[in-house]
């Protein structure tokens, strides 16, 4: 599955907006490994997908940064720069939503 | 395996038009598979990407398992399958084929094909099969339902799903 940060906006003038994550094969060769050393607990849930209300966010966010550091840590193992590009591009859109109320957030 | 439920409707799931004449198959050669494409904005901002895409088809895999897991904050369960077929199915495809739309550009995506399809070879694609791991009947009963709703909102596509993959 591509797993993709989903945005729906409660104001109708605001259309709908995916960020693209991972790829299935992408998430599981790269994500995964990380999630499973550092025993991350909100990551792992992106495969399946799960909804996230705003005091979730900034626990996510945490996770992400100690994955992205995990894999900077691992780059020169075969990690594409990509990936941690993915990282950074999601952190920034949940730090965009932080607070807003008008949107769901959904991963998955 | 079973396709579109293993019903009748496994031989009959094509909905609506969109076939290119003659037998060809937009975005990429007569069986050839390619692997994470990305599609991009004018600024190169990512707006979606594929799991696979061969034979004119974009091909979107799910394993659509580990429903047990537990939210870490609340303890409860993350989802129910209707919810997750309702994102996953429905929500996260609309999104997907609006953006198409607004894309500017193909790519690579990570660790995908070295050779993706050109944007506008994939804007020619009007056919979307779901791949999904599990055979549990509620999942096919929920993703079926969520099909049924695609179609009516995007009659000039084709959408299938495949379980057991």
């Amino acid at each position: 599955m591509s797993i993709g940060l989903l945005l729906e906006y409660a104001v109708p003038t605001k259309k709908s907006a995916m960020v693209p994550i991972a790829t299935e094969e992408s998430f599981h060769k790269y994500w995964q490994p990380g999630c499973a050393v550092l025993h991350l607990q909100w990551v792992p849930l992106f495969q399946t997908g799960l909804p996230l209300q705003q005091e979730d966010i900034s626990l996510v966010i945490e996770e992400l940064g100690l994955l992205k550091q995990w894999l900077s840590c691992h780059m020169a193992t075969d990690v594409p720069q990509a990936v941690v590009v993915r990282i950074d591009q999601l952190i920034q859109a949940l730090q965009n939503v932080q607070g807003d109320s008008q949107v769901a957030v959904y991963i998955g | 395996m079973a396709h579109e439920g293993a019903g009748p409707e496994a031989s009959s799931s094509s909905q609506g038009g969109g076939d290119t004449k003659s037998g060809a198959e937009p975005g990429s050669a007569p069986g050839q598979r390619l692997r994470g494409v990305e599609i991009v904005d004018t600024d190169g901002n990512p707006l979606g990407e594929f799991d696979e895409i061969a034979s004119g088809t974009f091909i979107e895999e799910k394993s659509a398992i580990g429903f047990g897991h537990l939210h870490p904050r609340t303890g409860l369960p993350v989802q129910t399958v209707v919810q997750w077929a309702e994102k996953h199915i429905l929500q996260k495809t609309v999104v997907r084929i609006n953006n198409l739309q607004r894309a500017a550009a193909t790519r690579p995506a990570a660790g995908g094909s070295p050779r993706v399809p050109t944007l506008g070879e994939i804007l020619e694609i009007r056919k979307f099969q779901f791949k999904i791991m599990s055979t549990a009947p509620e999942i096919q009963n929920a993703v079926q339902a969520q099909l049924v709703r695609l179609r009516a909102r995007f009659p000039a596509w084709e959408f299938s799903v495949v379980f057991g993959l």
